[in-house]
């Protein structure tokens, strides 16, 4: 098999190569690498490489495989994550100054989970300082960010950066990254990639930088629905470290994967109040024909409206956001902050100037959002949104990049915690990608895996990969 | 940047205080305002900062199990 063929398969069916003995890990995990020196001076999807400790695994993995010790998919999988999870003796630094020396003493349990699973990590990935910022670029942190393998003059969203260039890059075969307000599904998006943002809860958080204790959401950035619904299921689960976790059993992910939506009532968000004017018109049309795709696939597709404007939802996550955010990096601000970037620094002097009583009164109409939108998303078995509105933009123009993080349909589900996964939906006319999100009801990641592999299943979207 | 903080607001910033946030309250409560304020920054600025950035806040929202 060629670089390029080993390069392009999904984890899916390298996993089942290397079960077969037919693939080796470390031939693998090598193709990466070398990937990783051909293109990512150019790309930035990493900020720190583990070269020798994924050869030293892989080589690991191939003698356990050997020996009849296969620990299941992702046995001998290269993955990398977002430098906002820690990694036991492995500099996390969260793209800042101000943590240039942190060395964790411990893993994220996600990581603990992947390794756990015979995963092979590749190193830590680019990300926006902290994990977070104001969506613009400001090219004042100690790396470069990051840039999208589709067009390298253009943003990959964020803030997992990283994670959305590296599989889409081919740097990584799967990545995780951290979703506050969209930070999993914008880059997704951008760079064409299926990023689920999981119900809040599902994944652990321990281990992960916080930005917002009661936001946070980690979650998985693949080229495939499959490859996605392989690392959920390897790092969803109940864990004692993080107070938010959900004591809810994992399903297997994979077992409804190719059920298809005949007989499912699909619902589409059309319109959504005044900021439906910035869903720009590639991404519109390509949500129309994923409604109709799935209208030929059996589904029966119905209008349906958010319960608020998505301003109300921003301006919920905001004030609860930066507040947290504010709360959290408290001491770094104060002796610091003349060290962070500005993206970083806004937000936390923003943070730090708005009242309990504000914050209180965010939390009482979260919930209060989140129990309208559950109304809504129950009364369909699933549905599709746009999320991020436009393709990525130019480095360029910071006013013209920032309308991706401030234009978007991603803070009500972050409100409401409901999981929900962008996909990608197609190409414009420059061939960057659009994309749409696939939203269903609390702790139903399994709907939102069929419905999304439906639609991947019937389009050609993931045999086109960036021309780097 | 300095760390020390005393709470003190003056009579000025307390009146700007309320104007910012449309707290329209008669001349006396706004002077009780200000004779409460230092007691109230204080307050909140005795509340131990957490060591770590991984202890959390006691939750009001959580995803319903059932």
């Amino acid at each position: 098999m060629s670089t390029t063929e080993l390069l392009h398969l999904s984890a899916g069916e390298a996993g089942r190569l290397l079960q077969a003995r037919k693939l080796s890990p470390v031939e693998l995990a090598e193709a990466f690498l070398q990937r990783i020196d051909a293109v990512d001076t150019r790309v930035k999807s990493y900020l720190l490489v583990m070269a020798e400790a994924a050869r030293t695994a892989a080589r690991q993995a191939e003698r356990d495989i050997m020996a009849g010790r296969w620990k299941g998919p992702l046995h001998g999988i290269p993955y990398a994550v977002k430098d906002n999870y820690y990694t036991r003796g492995v500099r996390t630094c969260a793209g800042s100054r101000v943590l240039m020396d942190f060395v964790p003493e411990y893993n994220a349990t996600a990581v603990d989970r992947l390794d756990a699973a015979g995963a092979i990590l590749l190193g830590k990935l680019n990300t926006w300082e902290y994990g977070t910022g104001n969506g613009g670029v400001y090219f004042d942190l100690p790396f470069e960010p990051a840039c999208n393998p589709w067009d390298l003059a253009r943003f990959t969203g964020g803030s997992s950066t990283g994670a959305g260039a590296s599989v889409a890059a081919g740097t990584a075969m799967v990545a995780m990254g951290s979703d506050t307000t969209g930070s999993v599904r914008l880059p997704a998006a951008s760079c064409g990639l299926q990023g689920m943002k999981p119900t809040y809860g599902l994944i652990s958080r321990h281990g992960i930088l916080p930005n917002c204790f009661s936001m946070d959401t980690p979650g998985p950035m693949t080229w495939t629905v499959e490859d996605n619904a392989i690392m959920l299921r390897a790092v969803a689960g109940h864990d004692p470290a993080d107070p938010a976790s959900a004591g809810r059993p994992v399903p297997d992910y994979l077992a409804n994967l190719e059920a298809g939506v005949r007989g499912m009532t699909i619902g589409v968000l059309r319109e959504f109040g005044p900021e439906s004017q910035y869903l720009d018109d590639a991404n519109r049309a390509q949500l129309e024909d994923m409604a109709a795709v799935l209208a030929r696939e059996g589904a029966r597709i119905v209008e349906i409206q958010l319960p608020a404007q998505i301003s109300e939802y921003r301006r919920v996550t905001t004030v609860i956001g930066h507040s947290e955010s504010a709360t959290i990096h408290e001491t770094d601000l104060l002796a610091r902050g003349a060290e962070m970037g500005f993206a970083l620094r806004d937000k936390l002097m923003s943070g730090a100037m708005i009242r309990s009583l504000d914050y209180l009164a965010a939390q009482r109409r979260r919930r209060e959002l989140a129990a309208a939108t559950d109304a809504m998303v129950c009364s369909v078995d699933a549905l599709i949104a746009p999320c991020a509105f436009h393709v990525a933009p130019p480095f360029a123009d910071n006013d013209v990049l920032r309308t991706l993080t401030s234009q978007n349909c991603c803070p009500p589900f972050n409100v409401s915690g409901h999981p929900a996964m962008t996909v990608c939906t197609g190409f414009d006319a420059d061939g960057l990608p659009t994309n749409a999100q696939v939203v269903a009801r609390w702790f139903d990641e399994a709907t939102v895996y069929r419905v999304a592999r439906a639609y991947e299943r019937a389009t050609a979207w993931r045999d086109r990969r960036p021309a780097l | 940047m300095s760390t020390d903080a005393t709470g003190s607001w003056t009579y000025e910033e307390i009146v700007a205080h309320c104007r910012r946030y449309g707290i329209a309250l008669p001349e006396p409560q706004v002077r009780r305002m200000h004779e409460l304020s230092a007691t109230v920054s204080q307050t909140g600025l005795g509340i131990p900062r957490m060591p770590s950035k991984d202890c959390e806040p006691a939750l009001t929202f959580v995803m319903p199990t059932e």
